[in-house]
């Protein structure tokens, strides 16, 4: 504190931009350009995309190798999903990470369906293109998940936990039980394409509902 | 205009009311745990009453449009992700409420945080992450600002600057909220709260009334001379 200069609180008017004929539409759009900063100026971020395309990349050069005639970017996204998964969830849990940034976000968008509306929008829009050179819309679903979980849960630690255990865990082994299951299981469409559109739209869906409901009910 | 009008919050806050006036720096007082900051929360929207209703120029918080130009707040906190620059996190904030990007460079220039615009959040000093987060309050440059315990763990440096900075608001004649566990700044009127009751509210001179001091007054109402 020493070092500061002489305090002044103002420094000149904040000027508005004229307002738009619809006021939800604008306020939504500048959520959603807030959500778009967040997600660009986050190291953790960056790493989670930049250490998934490229160990998606590496699997699927090997996979490509190892059984020519298969998918093999399919083949190296049934374990790379994860980190898309991991993107998901960090961009919804640093919210509530040291620093309290949950705070400011509400301070500055108080309204917080529309708030969770921007944070979605802006996750899609970014992981669309993290995902374009994979060529499948399946990798947006799986990370929408994984940020509804982020968005019930909290933590990034236990939302990951869940988020794994699901794909990796309960949908294989539902699958193997009850194959007739596959439709309504989240990651069918990753699997099997041209199978589980519906599923693979509804669970990350369902779960932002939750996400959504819980974080208007809740104090932050 | 801020209205605080029979707030409760169980085993919290029981029917609290009180009103800052514009143009006026009110103190907010009262012991730690007493239920400021559970006021000032409920007030911003962070948290919800049970009963009762806190308004800001007659809405609540979360009906205003752009509420950082017409609020600004000061919470426990920079409010920044640890792992961001300063000048990001200002800027996200700035792009939500369509503050124009000049306002972010004004703003750390007027809070003295210029050199370290670039520097993480996590990086900043307890002094550095209060100023961080007075830049945020003053980013709409809001005529109302709600500051929570603003001198909090400062060093006397710290508490110096503090104070010249909020002189400034209040001759600026913005209407301030400024809840405190210390009588260290002089306020236009005074609220204390203890144990989430309001206890007293009006001048420094009525509420001091026939005490000694207001800090004598302010002992003796809430009980806190227990050494």
């Amino acid at each position: 504190m020493t070092s500061a200069p002489p305090p002044s609180s103002s420094a000149g008017p904040a000027r508005a931009r004229p307002p738009a004929r619809s006021a939800t539409l604008t306020e939504l759009g500048n959520a959603v350009h807030a959500e778009l900063r967040k997600l660009g100026t986050l190291p953790s971020l960056r790493w989670a995309a930049l250490l998934t395309l490229a160990a998606t990349a590496l699997l699927a050069l090997a996979a490509h190798r190892a059984a020519p005639g298969t998918d093999p970017i399919r083949t190296a996204l049934r374990w790379t999903q994860a980190g898309f998964l991991v993107f998901g969830v960090l961009a919804a849990t640093h919210e509530y990470e040291s620093g309290g940034q949950i705070r400011a976000t509400l301070l500055a968008v108080p309204r917080r369906l529309g708030l969770a509306a921007a944070k979605a929008i802006a996750l899609v829009a970014v992981v669309a293109v993290l995902a374009a050179p994979a060529g499948t819309p399946y990798l947006v679903s799986v990370a929408l998940a994984g940020a509804g979980l982020g968005g019930i849960l909290r933590n990034t630690v236990a939302a990951v936990a869940a988020g794994l255990t699901l794909y990796l865990v309960i949908c294989p082994v539902i699958l193997s039980r009850f194959p007739s299951s596959a439709a309504w299981l989240p990651d069918t469409a990753l699997l099997e394409p041209g199978r589980g559109a519906a599923a693979a739209v509804l669970w990350p869906v369902a779960l932002l509902v939750v996400a959504a409901v819980s974080l208007r009910r809740r104090n932050a | 205009m801020i209205s605080i009008d029979r707030v409760s919050r169980p085993g919290i806050l029981h029917e609290v009311s009180f009103e800052a006036r514009p143009g006026r720096v009110t103190g907010f007082l009262g012991p730690n745990g007493a239920g400021k900051t559970s006021t000032v929360r409920i007030l911003l929207g962070l948290d919800r009453p049970a009963t009762g209703t806190a308004t800001i120029n007659s809405q609540p918080y979360a009906s205003l449009p752009r509420p950082l130009t017409v609020v600004g707040a000061l919470l426990d906190g920079s409010g920044a992700h640890r792992a961001r620059t300063a000048r990001a996190h200002l800027r996200w904030l700035a792009a939500s409420n369509a503050l124009p990007r000049a306002r972010v460079d004004e703003v750390l220039e007027a809070v003295g945080l210029t050199a370290s615009a670039g520097k993480r959040a996590g990086r900043f000093s307890l002094g550095m992450s209060r100023r961080l987060g007075l830049a945020a309050a003053l980013l709409g440059d809001p005529p109302v600002l709600v500051l929570d315990e603003p001198f909090n763990g400062l060093d006397p440096a710290g508490i110096q600057w503090m104070r010249a900075f909020l002189s400034r608001c209040a001759t600026e004649g913005r209407t301030v909220l400024l809840s405190s566990h210390l009588l260290d700044f002089p306020v236009d009127d005074v609220v204390v709260i203890d144990h989430g009751r309001v206890v007293a509210r009006g001048t420094p001179a009525e509420v001091q009334g026939d005490h000694d001091s207001l800090e004598d007054a302010f002992l003796s109402l809430t009980g806190a001379a227990t050494w």
